[in-house]
C-alpha cells in the first residue's frame, strides 16, 4: 500500500506544477453526480455508491455515499483455552463527503481529492450486537481520467478505517462517476 | 376439455387470479459443513435467536457437507454452531439468519422461507 500511495504522489509531482487549469469539464449549470466505487485490500474488498451535487464550476463536490461489503467475512476471534469462534460478518457504512477535481492543463487526465465521513457497523451472523461500529473519516486521493463529456474514472489510495484490527485500511479506490445537468 | 377450459379462464377472469398458492407454515434450515481428515464427523446446535440466548431446539453428528433440518417456526431468527478441530484447536463456527415470513398478497397466502447457514470452517 506504501508502494501505491509512493506512485501516487510521484505521478502528482509530475503534474502538479503544469500550469493547472481549474477543470477538464466545460462548466455549466448545478449538476447531479452519481459515482459507483470498488475499494479493494489483500484480504477484504467493498463496493460503494456516491449521490449528489457537482457545482458549477465543475470543480467541487458534495455527496452523500452508502458503502457495503458484498460478501460476508470470515473473521475468527480466540475465546482462551484454545477455544476459538468464527463468525461471518457483513459491513456497512453510510455518510457524507467532498470531493475536488483538478485538471493537469490540457489533456484528459487530473487529480481528485476526496475526503468522507459516515458512520460504520457489522452484523455477525449468530450474534446480538458486536463491538466493531463507530464513526469513520476517510480521505482518498488518486488520478482521474475523463472518458466522456460527462464521465469520469478515477483510481488512487483512501484511508478507510472500517474498526477492525484484522482488515487494514489502506486501499485501492477505483470509481466510475458522471454528472448530468437539468434540462 | 374445450367445455373445462372455458369455465377455468371463466372463473380466473371472474376471481382475477389464477395463482394456486397454499401456505406454507413451516421453513428449511440447511447447514453447509466441512468434513476432512480430522473432521470426519461434525457436531452441530441449531438454537432459536442469538448464540448468547443458548436456546438450543437440534443437537446433532453430521458426517455430510450438507444437511437439512425441516419445520422451523418462521419470523425468527436462528443461529447454528458447529464444532471443529484444526491442528489441536477447537474452532466453533457460528452463523445465524433471520427466518421470513412472506407474504403473496396477490393470493393471500404465507409461505416459510428457507435459510442456509454456512458453517464451513476457513482454511
Amino acid at each position: 500500500m506504501v508502494r501505491i500511495l509512493l506512485i501516487v504522489l510521484f505521478l502528482f509531482s509530475n503534474y502538479c506544477c503544469v500550469s493547472a487549469q481549474e477543470t477538464i469539464f466545460e462548466p455549466g449549470r448545478l449538476a447531479l453526480y452519481a459515482s459507483l466505487f470498488g475499494t479493494t485490500t489483500l484480504d477484504d474488498y467493498g463496493l460503494g455508491t456516491e449521490l449528489g451535487i457537482m457545482t458549477p464550476g465543475r470543480s467541487f463536490t458534495a455527496f452523500g455515499f452508502f458503502a457495503a461489503r458484498p460478501y460476508r467475512r470470515v473473521y475468527t476471534e480466540s475465546q482462551g483455552n484454545n477455544l476459538y469462534y468464527q463468525f461471518r460478518e457483513e459491513r456497512f457504512t453510510v455518510g457524507v463527503g467532498g470531493e475536488y477535481l483538478r485538471g493537469f492543463g490540457e489533456g484528459n487526465k487530473g487529480l481528485f481529492v476526496q475526503a468522507n465521513m459516515g458512520y460504520t457497523w457489522g452484523n455477525r451472523g449468530g450474534v446480538f450486537e458486536h463491538q466493531q461500529k463507530g464513526w469513520v473519516l476517510w480521505p482518498r486521493a488518486g488520478l482521474f481520467l475523463k472518458i466522456s463529456r460527462a464521465g469520469l474514472m478515477k483510481m488512487g489510495y483512501g484511508y478507510q478505517d472500517i474498526k477492525s484490527d484484522d482488515v487494514a485500511p489502506h486501499r485501492v479506490f477505483i470509481a466510475l462517476s458522471g454528472f448530468a445537468e437539468s434540462e | 376439455m374445450k367445455k373445462l377450459l372455458s369455465i377455468w379462464t371463466v372463473g380466473v377472469l371472474i376471481a382475477g387470479c389464477d395463482c394456486l398458492c397454499t401456505d406454507r407454515e413451516f421453513g428449511d434450515i440447511k447447514l453447509k459443513l466441512t468434513i476432512n481428515e480430522q473432521n470426519t464427523t461434525v457436531d452441530v446446535l441449531i438454537m432459536e435467536g442469538y448464540l448468547d440466548d443458548r436456546d438450543t431446539l437440534e443437537q446433532d453428528v453430521v458426517a455430510r457437507e450438507k444437511v437439512r433440518y425441516k419445520e422451523f417456526i418462521p419470523d425468527t431468527y436462528y443461529t447454528g454452531v458447529a464444532t471443529y478441530q484444526k491442528n489441536g484447536r477447537t474452532v466453533k463456527v457460528i452463523d445465524g439468519r433471520f427466518m421470513d415470513l412472506k407474504e403473496n398478497e396477490d393470493c393471500d397466502c404465507y409461505r416459510a422461507e428457507n435459510i442456509t447457514l454456512n458453517l464451513r470452517l476457513k482454511e
